[in-house]
């Protein structure tokens, strides 16, 4: 793993996913490509929480899973966003924005 | 909703799922550039399924996979344990089938059980469960709180002047009302002298030949006529299953005279209602309240003063007072438990020793990474394996003690005793808690590190055991000992050739001068045959199931009317004072008791007795010997007697005594129906009562040993197999004490020595709780003294005893440690 590279900060990768997963559907392997393209090759996912999130993310009703075909023709499972799951992003990217703000405003007061 | 409903999906189709998310992970792998740092899929798949919140049951299930195959493989640990959970568990659950059966299993073929209520009466002093026929009418017209009211009496009806048919007198709702439809016949009295008979009645009497509906019969020498048949299941509300139905209201006809239907003095009837939709019991209660205070103003008499009636489930083996059973209750399941908790001590200490032996499998799990908390649910999943078990070998083994059970005691043919859910409940929820009882003190124990605290908790057990054991061993010698008092007791009067002839003058409406006219014929018929040596007239039968009381401020005493032979009759000696007189009316014969607690230190001869409510005045002329005549060896039983009156003969009994009872029987019944040919007399002799009261006594003190026998066993074994563990333990110890010139007993000593406090601990609280437990009992059983010093003093003895015969094995195996061996020994 290169030296640039942070992993997902905690509490947010299910928030990621939803993310990527609002784009389009994906199989696991496309997803963390995604976060880690998307992130500017800042994020990387490990396999050991992305598989956990994912499973959480189906109990929960945001996604569901489908089998298909990947590009490089493999047996793949694509995961689709629900509506619930929608809702779900807005809220946390809501909450999520809030927090990052509020945080900002610690790091870097406006008087400085 | 829907998070609940995938999670029950994921669970159905769990494997499915796994292998998917297998391939999902290899299709990631692969896709990867360095499939290396995928890590471990195993693992990744195990964190990834925790996300539906199964994991737990994975747990279990390979759990209980271990604890089976450490079970299989030392059958011989299992099958004692299985083995003494299912003693103690299969007394329990034998107990409390019993119960279920009494209290929450409904009679047979009634529909609607819940909502069929009993009532009962109630007053500031005195109970009763029978009223008249008249309050009955008056609480059925002013009812509200009841859909309907029902209402049974018992009885006899005499078929052919010889064959006694047991009758049941019916409201005309009853079969309507209970839901039941004939399978014969109608169900519905038309005809004065209709009559209904029971399904099985008509197997017995009339080979279940249904031809006999229609016709025409005599009973009690008056036209009857069987109009139906009741179904085969039905039995009315009376574990004791009548043969015929009759109407209440054709008692009369039955009884030509009788007062029935108008005498408030006549309290037969049983009464039910059911309750209306809606309506709880409480609230029923509440609602009759203000109908029984009105009737009070009608029949003051038999309505007591703030009465009222309690409405409890009515359609079961056991109704209506259930306060009163309350008591024995406990105790039968404090005795009960006890045999329980002898079991738990034993088998957590079986547990303990064999934990000491698995040290190194735990040391192990330990090692590669298991925690104390998943070490102490392996072993709990183990004891609560072994504690099902237990329930499962003590559900079979209480089925068969059933069975043999009811046959013994001759239950009613419809008592269902068979295990159904509730007993398998109870089974099983007993069998949990018991491993709890017996498995966690020792898991605990298991996953420390401190042999001194596990030497604690065994010699904690074993005081517990002791203590269990003793308390049974002292109930069951007290039992015994009252029970062998109560045999060998004369009574304090003479009952062996006396006999009681009732011939229930009320019934055929004979009365007062009429009544007394009756008895006094009757004495001469019976003087005439010879062989009587005295006869005395009294209002309660000696050993009947009769009984008058009334509350005075030093008890309840026993009120019998009498006339002045009823002392040379029942040879009760008068130990002061006289005999009553023809013509006394306001004197009092009190017992020795009566006397010397109304009056301690005192001549009570010519003292004023108070009765009933200090509303009755009476001057006492005589003190008469002590003679329980409802309860023989009570203690405690206190007599009052009044003369007989006019007033009461109505209800008296004739009471004789003859040179050889057996030889008159037959000839004083037939004078009895002479002289009057209505009356239909029975003779029952007094040494009946007896035996049905000693064979109470003698059921309960054989149940009470055999739970002693049992849990004797149980400690014993669990004693020496106590000692035997510890003397293996310290093979090498003893060994080395017998090369330094111990002696034989220095080494027995060694064995015996730390178990000696605990045991006695163990059986001083016995000795203390079983004190308290006797206290409790003495007002249940006759003859009991509550201190009896033999009872007290032989259980801890027989305890020690046995325990000390059952050691002598394993100790003189350490008594014969060669020293050499011993010192080799592992």
């Amino acid at each position: 793993m290169p030296f640039d590279t942070v992993g997902v900060p905690p509490g947010t990768l299910i928030m990621l996913v939803l993310r990527v997963l609002q784009q389009g559907s994906f199989h696991g392997y496309a997803i963390a490509q995604r976060i880690h393209m998307l992130s500017g090759d800042v994020l990387a996912t490990e396999e050991g929480s992305l598989y956990p999130a994912l499973q959480k993310i189906l109990l929960k009703g945001w996604a569901t899973a489908e089998w298909g075909l990947s590009e490089s023709n493999r047996k793949v499972r694509f995961y689709k966003i629900t509506p619930a799951g929608r809702k779900h992003l807005a809220a946390e990217i809501k909450d999520y924005d809030r927090v990052t703000t509020a945080i900002q405003s610690i790091l870097h007061p406006l008087g400085s | 909703m829907g998070e609940l409903w995938r999670r029950f999906l994921y669970f159905i189709n769990r494997r499915q799922i796994e292998r998917e998310l297998e391939q999902e992970m290899a299709a990631h792998r692969a896709a990867m550039a360095d499939p290396a740092s995928f890590g471990s899929t195993l693992k990744l798949r195990e964190e990834s399924n925790d996300a539906w919140g199964f994991g737990w049951f994975d747990r279990l299930h390979q759990d209980l996979n271990y604890a089976s195959r450490i079970l299989r493989r030392s059958p011989g640990f299992t099958l004692t344990a299985v083995g003494v959970l299912a003693f103690g568990i299969g007394l329990n659950v034998t107990a409390f089938g019993f119960l279920n059966t009494a209290m929450f299993r409904p009679l047979p073929g009634i529909d609607n059980p819940h909502t069929l209520m009993r009532l009962t009466r109630c007053g500031p002093e005195s109970s009763s469960s029978n009223l008249s026929y008249p309050s009955y009418d008056f609480y059925r017209r002013h009812n509200t709180a009841f859909r309907s009211m029902l209402a049974v009496a018992g009885g006899e009806l005499t078929f052919q002047e010889t064959e006694r048919w047991r009758a049941q007198f019916v409201s005309s709702n009853f079969f309507t009302e209970l839901g039941a439809g004939p399978s014969y016949g109608r169900l519905e009295f038309r005809e004065p002298g209709d009559i209904v008979i029971s399904a099985a009645f008509l197997a017995r009497h009339f080979a279940g030949d249904p031809a006999i509906l229609g016709k025409s019969i005599l009973l009690n020498r008056q036209a009857a006529r069987i109009i139906g048949v009741a179904p085969a299941e039905f039995i009315g509300l009376d574990p004791q299953a009548p043969d015929v139905w009759a109407l209440l209201e054709d008692h009369p006809h039955f009884f030509p005279q009788s007062q029935f239907l108008t005498s408030t003095a006549m309290q037969p009837l049983h009464l039910y209602g059911r309750l209306a939709p809606n309506t709880s019991p409480q609230a029923a209660e509440q609602a009759v309240r203000p109908i029984v205070a009105e009737r009070r103003k009608q029949a003051p008499t038999e309505i007591w003063q703030d009465e009222y009636l309690p409405v409890e489930p009515g359609a079961y083996v056991m109704q209506g007072s259930f306060s009163k059973i309350v008591g024995p209750l406990l105790l039968a399941a404090t005795l009960l438990l006890l045999v329980l908790l002898t079991a738990c001590a034993n088998l957590g200490n079986l547990l303990l020793a064999r934990s000491v032996t698995r040290e190194r499998e735990l040391a192990i799990r330990t090692a590669v990474g298991a925690t104390r908390g998943r070490i102490v649910r392996q072993l709990m999943t183990e004891s609560i394996a072994l504690a099902l078990l237990g329930s499962a070998a003590g559900l079979i083994l209480s089925a068969f003690a059933t069975k043999l059970l009811v046959q013994a005691l001759d239950w009613p043919a419809f008592v269902d005793a068979s295990p159904d859910w509730r007993v398998a409940c109870f089974a099983f929820g007993a069998g949990l808690l018991a491993s709890i009882a017996f498995g966690l003190a020792p898991a605990l124990q298991a996953t420390r590190t401190n042999p001194q605290r596990a030497a604690r908790l065994r010699l904690t057990l074993i005081g517990a055991q002791a203590a269990a054991c003793c308390i049974l061993l002292i109930i069951s010698a007290l039992l015994l000992r009252g029970l062998n008092k109560a045999v060998s007791d004369q009574p304090g009067f003479a009952f062996e050739q006396s006999a009681v002839i009732d011939p229930d003058l009320m019934g055929v409406g004979r009365q007062g001068k009429s009544a007394q006219l009756y008895f006094l014929q009757l004495k001469t018929r019976l003087s005439q045959l010879g062989g009587i040596e005295a006869t005395a007239l009294a209002t309660i039968p000696p050993l009947g199931q009769r009984q008058a009381t009334t509350l005075l401020p030093i008890g309840i005493v026993l009120i019998n009317s009498v006339d002045n032979n009823y002392f040379e009759t029942m040879q009760i000696p008068i130990l002061r004072g006289r005999n009553f007189r023809p013509g006394d009316t306001d004197v009092v014969i009190l017992g020795e008791r009566a006397a010397a607690r109304l009056w301690p230190g005192q001549d009570p001869v010519g003292k004023q007795y108070t009765g009933y409510r200090g509303t009755e005045h009476r001057t006492v002329v005589g003190i008469a010997a002590n003679a329980p005549i409802y309860s023989p060896g009570d203690p405690d039983a206190m007599e009052v007697y009044k003369p007989i009156q006019e007033s009461d003969m109505q209800h008296a009994v004739l009471l004789i005594r003859a040179r050889q009872l057996s030889a008159i029987q037959k000839a004083a019944q037939q004078a009895a129906n002479e002289i009057d040919s209505r009356v239909i007399p029975s003779l029952t002799p007094m040494r009946n009562g007896m035996d049905r009261r000693l064979r109470n006594s003698r059921s309960g003190a054989l149940a009470v040993s055999a739970l002693g026998v049992v849990s004797l066993s149980l400690a014993v074994i669990g004693f020496a197999g106590l000692i035997s563990f510890s003397v293996t333990q310290r093979t090498r110890e003893i060994g080395i004490r017998l090369a330094l010139g111990a002696s034989k007993w220095q080494v027995i000593r060694l064995g015996l020595d730390r178990l000696m406090l605990p045991t006695a601990i163990g059986l001083t609280a016995g000795i203390a709780i079983a004190a308290g437990l006797a206290h409790l009992l003495r007002s249940q059983l006759y003859g009991l003294s509550r201190i009896d010093p033999v009872s007290f003093l032989a259980a801890p003895a027989i305890f020690l005893f046995c325990a000390l015969v059952a050691s002598t094995g394993p100790l003189s195996r350490a008594a014969k440690v060669a020293p050499s061996t011993a010192l080799r020994h592992e």
